[in-house]
Protein backbone atom coordinates (compact mmCIF):
# COMPACT_ATOMS: atom_id res chain seq x y z
CA UNK A 1 0.00 0.00 0.00
CA UNK A 2 1.74 3.36 -0.91
CA UNK A 3 2.31 5.30 2.01
CA UNK A 4 -0.27 8.11 1.49
CA UNK A 5 -2.60 5.35 1.05
CA UNK A 6 -5.49 5.67 4.19
CA UNK A 7 -8.31 3.10 2.83
CA UNK A 8 -7.74 0.13 0.43
CA UNK A 9 -10.39 -1.66 -1.24
CA UNK A 10 -9.19 -4.92 -2.71
CA UNK A 11 -11.35 -6.36 -5.28
CA UNK A 12 -14.34 -6.65 -2.72
CA UNK A 13 -17.51 -7.87 -3.24
CA UNK A 14 -20.54 -6.56 -0.96
CA UNK A 15 -24.03 -7.72 -0.29
CA UNK A 16 -26.85 -8.36 2.09
CA UNK A 17 -27.91 -12.12 2.78
CA UNK A 18 -28.30 -13.29 -1.15
CA UNK A 19 -28.32 -10.10 -2.86
CA UNK A 20 -25.08 -8.95 -3.93
CA UNK A 21 -24.90 -5.28 -4.55
CA UNK A 22 -21.39 -4.58 -5.97
CA UNK A 23 -18.51 -6.48 -6.93
CA UNK A 24 -14.85 -6.28 -8.20
CA UNK A 25 -14.30 -2.90 -6.15
CA UNK A 26 -10.64 -1.43 -6.16
CA UNK A 27 -9.99 1.77 -5.22
CA UNK A 28 -7.86 3.64 -2.21
CA UNK A 29 -8.86 6.81 -0.94
CA UNK A 30 -5.75 9.04 0.30
CA UNK A 31 -4.56 10.60 3.51
CA UNK A 32 -6.01 14.23 3.61
CA UNK A 33 -7.67 13.97 0.60
CA UNK A 34 -11.79 14.74 0.07
CA UNK A 35 -13.38 11.82 -1.69
CA UNK A 36 -17.13 11.59 -2.39
CA UNK A 37 -19.08 8.68 -3.34
CA UNK A 38 -21.81 9.65 -5.95
CA UNK A 39 -24.34 7.42 -6.91
CA UNK A 40 -28.53 7.48 -7.31
CA UNK A 41 -30.43 6.08 -4.14
CA UNK A 42 -30.18 2.28 -3.71
CA UNK A 43 -26.81 1.94 -6.28
CA UNK A 44 -25.00 0.84 -3.27
CA UNK A 45 -23.46 3.95 -1.79
CA UNK A 46 -23.94 3.62 1.64
CA UNK A 47 -23.30 -0.18 1.16
CA UNK A 48 -19.57 0.39 0.16
CA UNK A 49 -19.46 3.11 3.34
CA UNK A 50 -20.85 0.06 5.94
CA UNK A 51 -17.93 -1.89 4.60
CA UNK A 52 -15.65 1.10 5.11
CA UNK A 53 -16.79 1.61 8.67
CA UNK A 54 -16.72 -2.03 9.42
CA UNK A 55 -20.80 -2.40 9.83
CA UNK A 56 -20.94 -5.30 7.07
CA UNK A 57 -17.53 -7.97 5.94
CA UNK A 58 -17.00 -8.11 2.65
CA UNK A 59 -17.94 -11.60 0.93
CA UNK A 60 -14.98 -11.54 -0.94
CA UNK A 61 -11.68 -9.25 -1.29
CA UNK A 62 -10.39 -7.04 1.57
CA UNK A 63 -10.55 -3.71 3.26
CA UNK A 64 -7.34 -2.29 4.39
CA UNK A 65 -6.04 0.05 6.39
CA UNK A 66 -2.90 1.85 6.38
CA UNK A 67 -0.47 0.03 8.04
CA UNK A 68 -2.95 -2.37 9.45
CA UNK A 69 -3.97 -0.02 12.26
CA UNK A 70 -7.42 0.15 13.00
CA UNK A 71 -8.47 3.50 12.16
CA UNK A 72 -10.57 5.97 14.38
CA UNK A 73 -13.09 7.57 12.02
CA UNK A 74 -15.63 10.53 12.78
CA UNK A 75 -18.85 9.31 11.39
CA UNK A 76 -21.98 11.48 10.21
CA UNK A 77 -24.88 9.40 9.54
CA UNK A 78 -28.04 9.89 7.49
CA UNK A 79 -30.48 12.15 10.34
CA UNK A 80 -33.40 10.18 9.43
CA UNK A 81 -31.49 6.97 11.03
CA UNK A 82 -31.34 8.16 14.72
CA UNK A 83 -34.54 7.57 16.44
CA UNK A 84 -35.69 10.59 18.25
CA UNK A 85 -37.53 9.25 20.75
CA UNK A 86 -33.98 9.40 22.66
CA UNK A 87 -34.01 12.71 24.79
CA UNK A 88 -30.49 13.68 24.23
CA UNK A 89 -29.32 17.25 24.43
CA UNK A 90 -26.76 18.36 21.81
CA UNK A 91 -23.92 18.26 24.12
CA UNK A 92 -25.07 14.60 25.25
CA UNK A 93 -24.38 13.25 22.05
CA UNK A 94 -21.50 14.87 21.01
CA UNK A 95 -19.97 13.40 24.33
CA UNK A 96 -20.62 10.25 22.36
CA UNK A 97 -17.92 10.97 20.11
CA UNK A 98 -15.52 10.66 22.76
CA UNK A 99 -16.86 7.33 24.15
CA UNK A 100 -14.20 5.17 21.84
CA UNK A 101 -11.43 6.60 23.30
CA UNK A 102 -12.73 6.18 26.95
CA UNK A 103 -12.08 3.38 28.71
CA UNK A 104 -15.14 0.84 29.34
CA UNK A 105 -15.70 2.21 33.06
CA UNK A 106 -14.75 5.71 32.49
CA UNK A 107 -17.05 8.64 32.15
CA UNK A 108 -16.77 11.76 30.08
CA UNK A 109 -14.71 14.29 32.41
CA UNK A 110 -15.14 18.03 32.77
CA UNK A 111 -12.09 18.52 29.96
CA UNK A 112 -14.10 15.92 27.34
CA UNK A 113 -17.64 18.69 27.94
CA UNK A 114 -14.94 21.36 27.45
CA UNK A 115 -14.07 19.47 23.90
CA UNK A 116 -17.33 19.01 23.40
CA UNK A 117 -18.69 22.73 24.02
CA UNK A 118 -15.31 23.49 21.58
CA UNK A 119 -16.47 21.61 19.17
CA UNK A 120 -20.03 22.47 19.02
CA UNK A 121 -18.71 26.17 18.89
CA UNK A 122 -16.37 25.07 15.90
CA UNK A 123 -19.87 24.16 13.81
CA UNK A 124 -21.46 27.66 15.23
CA UNK A 125 -23.69 25.08 17.28
CA UNK A 126 -22.73 25.96 20.79
CA UNK A 127 -25.72 27.90 21.99
CA UNK A 128 -27.54 24.76 21.20
CA UNK A 129 -25.58 22.16 23.79
CA UNK A 130 -28.58 22.23 25.90
CA UNK A 131 -31.44 21.73 23.72
CA UNK A 132 -33.03 18.01 23.08
CA UNK A 133 -31.02 17.18 19.96
CA UNK A 134 -35.18 16.16 18.81
CA UNK A 135 -36.24 19.74 18.95
CA UNK A 136 -33.46 21.21 16.41
CA UNK A 137 -34.08 22.51 12.45
CA UNK A 138 -32.31 19.52 10.38
CA UNK A 139 -29.41 22.19 9.69
CA UNK A 140 -28.07 22.24 13.54
CA UNK A 141 -29.30 18.85 13.78
CA UNK A 142 -26.14 18.06 10.81
CA UNK A 143 -23.87 20.22 12.69
CA UNK A 144 -24.38 18.41 16.06
CA UNK A 145 -23.46 15.06 14.20
CA UNK A 146 -20.89 17.23 12.76
CA UNK A 147 -19.46 18.24 15.83
CA UNK A 148 -19.65 14.36 17.21
CA UNK A 149 -17.77 13.26 14.43
CA UNK A 150 -15.15 15.95 15.62
CA UNK A 151 -14.74 14.44 19.18
CA UNK A 152 -13.31 11.21 18.24
CA UNK A 153 -10.28 12.55 17.00
CA UNK A 154 -10.44 11.05 13.71
CA UNK A 155 -7.85 9.70 10.56
CA UNK A 156 -11.27 10.51 8.68
CA UNK A 157 -14.48 11.82 8.37
CA UNK A 158 -17.59 10.14 7.35
CA UNK A 159 -20.30 12.04 6.15
CA UNK A 160 -23.39 9.59 4.60
CA UNK A 161 -25.74 12.25 2.70
CA UNK A 162 -25.51 15.22 5.24
CA UNK A 163 -27.63 17.58 3.31
CA UNK A 164 -30.18 15.08 2.76
CA UNK A 165 -33.14 17.44 3.10
CA UNK A 166 -31.95 20.65 3.36
CA UNK A 167 -32.71 23.59 1.12
CA UNK A 168 -30.12 25.02 -0.77
CA UNK A 169 -28.74 27.21 1.84
CA UNK A 170 -28.31 24.87 4.14
CA UNK A 171 -26.42 22.75 1.56
CA UNK A 172 -24.24 25.51 0.98
CA UNK A 173 -23.24 26.39 5.32
CA UNK A 174 -22.90 22.68 5.85
CA UNK A 175 -20.59 22.22 3.07
CA UNK A 176 -18.60 25.22 3.52
CA UNK A 177 -18.68 24.33 6.77
CA UNK A 178 -16.95 20.77 6.44
CA UNK A 179 -14.98 22.16 3.82
CA UNK A 180 -13.14 24.62 7.02
CA UNK A 181 -13.04 21.86 8.87
CA UNK A 182 -10.90 19.82 6.63
CA UNK A 183 -8.23 22.77 5.79
CA UNK A 184 -8.25 23.65 9.26
CA UNK A 185 -7.18 20.12 10.59
CA UNK A 186 -6.41 18.23 7.26
CA UNK A 187 -8.68 15.39 8.42
CA UNK A 188 -9.81 13.35 5.20
CA UNK A 189 -12.82 13.68 4.42
CA UNK A 190 -15.38 10.74 2.70
CA UNK A 191 -18.70 12.08 1.80
CA UNK A 192 -21.57 10.00 0.32
CA UNK A 193 -24.33 12.09 -1.95
CA UNK A 194 -26.45 11.21 -4.43
CA UNK A 195 -26.45 15.01 -6.02
CA UNK A 196 -23.71 15.42 -8.99
CA UNK A 197 -23.51 19.19 -8.45
CA UNK A 198 -22.55 18.88 -4.88
CA UNK A 199 -19.33 18.02 -4.35
CA UNK A 200 -18.52 19.06 -8.37
CA UNK A 201 -15.94 21.95 -6.57
CA UNK A 202 -15.25 20.67 -3.62
CA UNK A 203 -14.39 16.32 -3.79
CA UNK A 204 -10.52 16.49 -5.45
CA UNK A 205 -11.50 12.76 -5.95
CA UNK A 206 -14.76 11.33 -6.95
CA UNK A 207 -16.50 7.40 -7.19
CA UNK A 208 -19.39 7.27 -9.34
CA UNK A 209 -21.95 4.53 -8.86
CA UNK A 210 -24.98 3.56 -11.51
CA UNK A 211 -26.42 0.28 -11.83
CA UNK A 212 -23.56 -1.97 -10.64
CA UNK A 213 -21.01 0.47 -12.59
CA UNK A 214 -17.82 2.02 -11.41
CA UNK A 215 -15.90 5.04 -12.29
CA UNK A 216 -13.51 6.48 -10.16
CA UNK A 217 -10.92 9.30 -10.70
CA UNK A 218 -10.35 13.11 -10.14
CA UNK A 219 -13.24 15.19 -10.06
CA UNK A 220 -12.53 16.82 -13.59
CA UNK A 221 -12.11 13.23 -15.09
CA UNK A 222 -15.37 11.88 -13.52
CA UNK A 223 -17.38 15.07 -13.94
CA UNK A 224 -16.90 14.87 -17.73
CA UNK A 225 -19.77 14.69 -20.58
CA UNK A 226 -18.42 11.55 -21.59
CA UNK A 227 -18.01 9.64 -19.12
CA UNK A 228 -21.68 10.66 -17.51
CA UNK A 229 -23.02 9.74 -20.86
CA UNK A 230 -21.07 5.94 -20.46
CA UNK A 231 -22.57 5.42 -16.56
CA UNK A 232 -25.83 7.40 -16.47
CA UNK A 233 -26.44 6.97 -20.36
CA UNK A 234 -27.86 10.36 -21.10
CA UNK A 235 -26.29 13.55 -22.61
CA UNK A 236 -25.21 15.78 -19.59
CA UNK A 237 -23.44 18.77 -20.39
CA UNK A 238 -20.34 20.45 -17.81
CA UNK A 239 -20.80 24.09 -17.48
CA UNK A 240 -18.40 26.73 -15.81
CA UNK A 241 -20.45 29.49 -14.23
CA UNK A 242 -18.20 31.93 -12.06
CA UNK A 243 -15.49 29.95 -12.37
CA UNK A 244 -17.78 27.03 -10.69
CA UNK A 245 -18.41 23.50 -12.28
CA UNK A 246 -21.73 22.70 -13.01
CA UNK A 247 -23.51 19.83 -15.06
CA UNK A 248 -26.36 20.76 -16.72
CA UNK B 1 -50.06 9.93 58.47
CA UNK B 2 -50.86 7.09 61.16
CA UNK B 3 -50.68 4.51 59.21
CA UNK B 4 -47.81 5.72 56.97
CA UNK B 5 -45.74 5.73 60.49
CA UNK B 6 -47.49 1.87 61.14
CA UNK B 7 -46.19 0.63 57.85
CA UNK B 8 -42.56 2.02 58.18
CA UNK B 9 -42.12 0.90 61.77
CA UNK B 10 -39.41 -2.01 61.41
CA UNK B 11 -41.77 -4.38 63.17
CA UNK B 12 -44.26 -4.17 60.79
CA UNK B 13 -45.66 -7.21 59.89
CA UNK B 14 -45.52 -6.89 56.05
CA UNK B 15 -42.39 -5.27 55.71
CA UNK B 16 -40.77 -7.69 53.21
CA UNK B 17 -43.54 -7.23 51.32
CA UNK B 18 -43.08 -3.29 51.55
CA UNK B 19 -39.07 -3.50 51.08
CA UNK B 20 -39.57 -5.71 47.74
CA UNK B 21 -42.34 -3.64 46.22
CA UNK B 22 -39.99 -0.58 46.70
CA UNK B 23 -37.34 -2.04 45.68
CA UNK B 24 -38.80 -3.28 42.31
CA UNK B 25 -40.61 -0.29 41.86
CA UNK B 26 -37.43 1.51 41.87
CA UNK B 27 -35.47 -1.11 40.10
CA UNK B 28 -38.18 -2.07 37.17
CA UNK B 29 -38.15 1.57 35.03
CA UNK B 30 -34.47 1.55 34.95
CA UNK B 31 -34.71 -1.10 32.71
CA UNK B 32 -38.32 0.20 31.42
CA UNK B 33 -36.40 3.16 30.00
CA UNK B 34 -34.55 1.04 27.52
CA UNK B 35 -37.56 -1.09 26.54
CA UNK B 36 -39.18 3.02 25.95
CA UNK B 37 -36.09 3.85 24.09
CA UNK B 38 -35.57 0.73 21.92
CA UNK B 39 -39.11 1.13 21.19
CA UNK B 40 -39.56 -2.57 22.85
CA UNK B 41 -42.48 -1.96 24.98
CA UNK B 42 -44.32 -5.13 24.10
CA UNK B 43 -41.28 -6.91 25.04
CA UNK B 44 -42.22 -5.64 28.11
CA UNK B 45 -45.67 -7.27 28.41
CA UNK B 46 -44.55 -10.71 26.71
CA UNK B 47 -41.46 -11.20 28.61
CA UNK B 48 -43.20 -11.20 32.34
CA UNK B 49 -45.50 -13.63 31.25
CA UNK B 50 -42.98 -15.67 29.61
CA UNK B 51 -40.41 -15.74 32.90
CA UNK B 52 -43.74 -16.99 34.74
CA UNK B 53 -44.09 -19.97 32.75
CA UNK B 54 -40.25 -20.28 33.12
CA UNK B 55 -41.28 -20.73 36.70
CA UNK B 56 -44.40 -23.24 36.30
CA UNK B 57 -41.85 -24.91 34.35
CA UNK B 58 -39.29 -25.24 36.52
CA UNK B 59 -41.54 -25.78 39.61
CA UNK B 60 -43.10 -28.62 38.04
CA UNK B 61 -39.87 -30.44 36.65
CA UNK B 62 -39.40 -32.02 39.88
CA UNK B 63 -42.86 -33.18 40.03
CA UNK B 64 -42.25 -34.69 36.53
CA UNK B 65 -38.73 -36.27 37.14
CA UNK B 66 -40.26 -37.95 40.19
CA UNK B 67 -38.95 -36.23 43.26
CA UNK B 68 -41.81 -34.67 45.71
CA UNK B 69 -42.12 -30.94 45.90
CA UNK B 70 -41.96 -31.54 49.54
CA UNK B 71 -38.61 -32.73 49.90
CA UNK B 72 -37.48 -29.31 48.78
CA UNK B 73 -37.20 -26.46 51.02
CA UNK B 74 -39.15 -23.21 50.51
CA UNK B 75 -36.32 -21.16 49.74
CA UNK B 76 -35.30 -24.24 47.30
CA UNK B 77 -38.67 -24.26 45.61
CA UNK B 78 -38.25 -20.00 44.89
CA UNK B 79 -34.59 -21.22 43.60
CA UNK B 80 -36.00 -23.11 41.27
CA UNK B 81 -39.08 -20.60 40.42
CA UNK B 82 -36.19 -17.79 39.44
CA UNK B 83 -33.88 -19.91 37.62
CA UNK B 84 -37.13 -21.19 35.52
CA UNK B 85 -38.29 -17.84 35.18
CA UNK B 86 -34.34 -16.48 34.26
CA UNK B 87 -33.14 -19.05 32.00
CA UNK B 88 -36.91 -18.54 29.83
CA UNK B 89 -36.72 -14.73 29.74
CA UNK B 90 -33.16 -14.52 28.70
CA UNK B 91 -33.89 -17.50 25.67
CA UNK B 92 -37.04 -15.46 24.93
CA UNK B 93 -35.70 -11.87 24.97
CA UNK B 94 -32.65 -12.88 22.76
CA UNK B 95 -34.86 -14.51 20.14
CA UNK B 96 -37.32 -11.83 20.05
CA UNK B 97 -34.79 -9.47 20.06
CA UNK B 98 -32.30 -11.54 17.55
CA UNK B 99 -35.96 -11.25 14.75
CA UNK B 100 -36.26 -7.69 15.83
CA UNK B 101 -32.83 -6.95 14.50
CA UNK B 102 -32.84 -8.94 11.19
CA UNK B 103 -36.76 -7.05 10.70
CA UNK B 104 -38.52 -9.82 8.87
CA UNK B 105 -42.10 -10.78 9.50
CA UNK B 106 -44.91 -8.83 12.12
CA UNK B 107 -42.88 -7.98 15.18
CA UNK B 108 -46.42 -6.79 17.25
CA UNK B 109 -48.01 -10.44 16.07
CA UNK B 110 -44.55 -12.21 17.76
CA UNK B 111 -44.75 -10.72 20.86
CA UNK B 112 -48.72 -10.96 20.90
CA UNK B 113 -48.46 -14.50 19.90
CA UNK B 114 -45.08 -15.37 22.65
CA UNK B 115 -47.38 -13.77 25.32
CA UNK B 116 -50.99 -15.38 24.57
CA UNK B 117 -48.33 -18.87 24.41
CA UNK B 118 -47.10 -18.54 27.47
CA UNK B 119 -50.01 -17.47 29.41
CA UNK B 120 -51.58 -20.37 27.88
CA UNK B 121 -48.54 -22.73 28.54
CA UNK B 122 -48.29 -21.46 32.53
CA UNK B 123 -51.97 -22.52 32.83
CA UNK B 124 -51.74 -26.13 31.27
CA UNK B 125 -48.37 -26.66 33.37
CA UNK B 126 -49.86 -26.05 36.67
CA UNK B 127 -53.62 -27.59 35.73
CA UNK B 128 -51.45 -31.06 35.85
CA UNK B 129 -49.64 -30.49 38.63
CA UNK B 130 -52.00 -31.36 41.95
CA UNK B 131 -49.04 -29.29 44.45
CA UNK B 132 -49.60 -26.58 41.90
CA UNK B 133 -52.66 -25.61 44.81
CA UNK B 134 -49.85 -25.42 47.46
CA UNK B 135 -48.86 -21.88 46.97
CA UNK B 136 -47.22 -22.28 43.85
CA UNK B 137 -49.95 -20.00 42.22
CA UNK B 138 -49.61 -17.47 44.56
CA UNK B 139 -45.88 -17.55 43.28
CA UNK B 140 -46.63 -17.14 40.02
CA UNK B 141 -48.96 -14.54 40.48
CA UNK B 142 -47.17 -12.48 42.47
CA UNK B 143 -48.46 -12.31 45.91
CA UNK B 144 -46.72 -9.83 47.40
CA UNK B 145 -48.09 -10.43 51.14
CA UNK B 146 -46.20 -13.36 51.40
CA UNK B 147 -42.28 -12.84 50.80
CA UNK B 148 -39.57 -14.37 53.11
CA UNK B 149 -36.67 -13.00 54.28
CA UNK B 150 -35.06 -15.17 51.37
CA UNK B 151 -36.93 -13.86 48.75
CA UNK B 152 -36.26 -10.11 50.01
CA UNK B 153 -32.36 -10.99 49.98
CA UNK B 154 -32.56 -12.16 46.76
CA UNK B 155 -34.70 -9.33 45.49
CA UNK B 156 -32.44 -6.70 47.08
CA UNK B 157 -29.17 -8.57 45.81
CA UNK B 158 -30.42 -9.17 42.47
CA UNK B 159 -31.76 -5.75 41.60
CA UNK B 160 -28.46 -4.17 43.23
CA UNK B 161 -26.34 -6.18 40.87
CA UNK B 162 -28.47 -5.26 38.04
CA UNK B 163 -28.32 -1.27 38.95
CA UNK B 164 -24.51 -1.57 40.07
CA UNK B 165 -24.21 -3.07 36.27
CA UNK B 166 -26.73 -0.35 34.19
CA UNK B 167 -24.38 2.08 36.20
CA UNK B 168 -21.37 0.91 34.77
CA UNK B 169 -21.86 0.48 31.77
CA UNK B 170 -24.64 2.89 31.01
CA UNK B 171 -22.86 4.91 28.34
CA UNK B 172 -21.96 1.79 26.37
CA UNK B 173 -25.80 0.25 26.98
CA UNK B 174 -26.97 3.75 25.81
CA UNK B 175 -24.84 3.67 22.58
CA UNK B 176 -25.44 1.11 21.45
CA UNK B 177 -29.07 1.53 21.84
CA UNK B 178 -28.96 4.81 20.33
CA UNK B 179 -26.43 4.57 17.12
CA UNK B 180 -25.50 1.02 16.73
CA UNK B 181 -23.40 1.70 13.32
CA UNK B 182 -21.75 4.63 15.73
CA UNK B 183 -20.80 2.21 18.29
CA UNK B 184 -19.15 0.22 15.67
CA UNK B 185 -17.05 2.52 14.19
CA UNK B 186 -15.93 3.36 17.80
CA UNK B 187 -14.67 -0.14 17.69
CA UNK B 188 -17.68 -1.53 20.54
CA UNK B 189 -18.37 -4.83 20.74
CA UNK B 190 -22.28 -4.52 19.96
CA UNK B 191 -23.54 -7.66 20.31
CA UNK B 192 -21.53 -8.16 23.65
CA UNK B 193 -23.15 -5.02 24.92
CA UNK B 194 -26.91 -6.11 23.54
CA UNK B 195 -26.66 -9.09 25.55
CA UNK B 196 -25.23 -7.59 28.53
CA UNK B 197 -28.55 -5.10 28.43
CA UNK B 198 -30.52 -8.27 27.65
CA UNK B 199 -29.32 -10.03 30.49
CA UNK B 200 -30.19 -6.95 32.95
CA UNK B 201 -33.44 -6.81 31.38
CA UNK B 202 -34.14 -10.17 32.21
CA UNK B 203 -33.05 -11.07 35.40
CA UNK B 204 -34.76 -7.98 36.26
CA UNK B 205 -38.15 -9.26 34.67
CA UNK B 206 -37.54 -12.28 36.51
CA UNK B 207 -37.26 -11.08 40.03
CA UNK B 208 -40.32 -8.90 39.45
CA UNK B 209 -42.82 -11.51 38.22
CA UNK B 210 -41.64 -13.72 41.25
CA UNK B 211 -42.60 -10.69 43.74
CA UNK B 212 -45.25 -8.86 42.04
CA UNK B 213 -46.53 -10.92 39.22
CA UNK B 214 -46.55 -10.40 35.48
CA UNK B 215 -48.89 -7.87 35.34
CA UNK B 216 -47.32 -5.71 38.11
CA UNK B 217 -44.17 -6.09 36.69
CA UNK B 218 -45.11 -5.03 33.28
CA UNK B 219 -46.85 -1.87 34.93
CA UNK B 220 -43.52 -0.86 36.47
CA UNK B 221 -41.72 -1.16 33.57
CA UNK B 222 -43.56 0.72 31.33
CA UNK B 223 -45.22 3.19 33.18
CA UNK B 224 -42.81 5.37 35.25
CA UNK B 225 -40.48 5.27 32.41
CA UNK B 226 -43.42 6.69 29.94
CA UNK B 227 -44.10 9.51 32.51
CA UNK B 228 -40.81 10.25 33.11
CA UNK B 229 -40.26 10.62 29.58
CA UNK B 230 -42.77 13.49 29.30
CA UNK B 231 -40.83 15.76 31.61
CA UNK B 232 -36.90 14.60 31.45
CA UNK B 233 -34.77 16.94 29.35
CA UNK B 234 -31.42 14.53 29.28
CA UNK B 235 -31.15 10.74 29.44
CA UNK B 236 -29.95 10.97 33.57
CA UNK B 237 -32.73 13.33 34.21
CA UNK B 238 -34.79 10.65 32.57
CA UNK B 239 -33.58 7.27 34.23
CA UNK B 240 -33.44 9.12 37.67
CA UNK B 241 -36.78 10.14 37.00
CA UNK B 242 -38.43 7.18 36.05
CA UNK B 243 -36.52 5.52 38.67
CA UNK B 244 -37.89 7.50 41.85
CA UNK B 245 -41.08 8.07 40.24
CA UNK B 246 -41.53 3.73 40.99
CA UNK B 247 -39.77 3.59 44.07
CA UNK B 248 -42.13 6.35 46.08
CA UNK B 249 -45.75 5.15 44.15
CA UNK B 250 -44.54 1.57 45.00
CA UNK B 251 -44.60 3.27 48.96
CA UNK B 252 -47.47 5.30 48.47
CA UNK B 253 -49.21 2.29 46.43
CA UNK B 254 -48.71 0.65 49.47
CA UNK B 255 -49.86 2.94 51.67
CA UNK B 256 -52.90 3.41 50.16
CA UNK B 257 -53.85 0.11 49.46
CA UNK B 258 -53.40 -1.19 53.23
CA UNK B 259 -55.64 2.37 54.50
CA UNK B 260 -58.25 1.25 52.17
CA UNK B 261 -57.62 -2.66 52.40
CA UNK B 262 -57.18 -3.24 48.54
CA UNK B 263 -54.64 -5.32 46.75
CA UNK B 264 -51.47 -3.50 46.73
CA UNK B 265 -50.06 -4.68 43.13
CA UNK B 266 -52.94 -3.21 41.23
CA UNK B 267 -53.02 -0.57 43.33
CA UNK B 268 -49.87 0.67 42.86
CA UNK B 269 -50.28 0.28 38.67
CA UNK B 270 -53.39 2.29 39.02
CA UNK B 271 -51.57 5.10 41.19
CA UNK B 272 -48.96 4.76 38.24
CA UNK B 273 -51.52 5.15 35.81
CA UNK B 274 -53.40 8.16 37.42
CA UNK B 275 -49.92 9.90 37.95
CA UNK B 276 -49.43 9.31 34.18
CA UNK B 277 -52.52 10.45 32.70
CA UNK B 278 -52.06 14.01 35.51
CA UNK B 279 -48.45 14.56 34.23
CA UNK B 280 -49.68 14.17 30.53
CA UNK B 281 -52.60 16.71 31.08
CA UNK B 282 -50.15 19.27 32.67
CA UNK B 283 -47.42 18.98 30.41
CA UNK B 284 -50.11 19.38 27.46
CA UNK B 285 -51.26 22.24 29.23
CA UNK B 286 -47.72 23.75 29.79
CA UNK B 287 -46.86 23.45 26.06
CA UNK B 288 -50.27 24.90 25.39
CA UNK B 289 -49.42 28.43 26.75
CA UNK B 290 -45.90 28.51 26.36
CA UNK B 291 -47.07 28.39 22.42
CA UNK B 292 -50.00 30.53 22.98
CA UNK B 293 -46.71 33.15 24.23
Amino acid sequence: MPTNTLIQFKNVTLGYGQRTILTGLNFSILDGEFFAIIGANGSGKTTILRALLGIIKPRQGAVEFRDGQRLRFGYVPQRGILDEIFPLTARELVLMGCYGRLGVLRRPSKADRTLADKNLDRVGAVRLAGKRFADLSGGQKQRVLIARALMADAHAMVLDEPTDGMDLEGQHAILELIEKLRSESGVTVIYVTHRLNELANSAQRMLLLHEGRVRIGPTEEILHAEVLREVYGVDARVAHVNGKRVIV
Amino acid sequence: METLHHILAPDFLLRNSLYTSVLIGFACPLVGVFLVLRRLVFMGVALPQVSSCGAAFALSLPVWLGTLPGEQSTQMEHMLAFAGSLLFSLVAILVLAFLERRGRGIAEGRLGATYVVAAAASILILAKNRYAELGWLDLLKGEVITISNFDLALTAVTLLLVLILLGLFHKELLLVSFDRPMAITLHKNVALWDVLLYLLIGVTISVAVLSVGPLIAFGFLLIPALTAYLVSRNIPHFLVLASVLGGLSSLLGFWLAYQWNLPIGPTEVVLLGVIYALTWSISKLVSVSRAQR
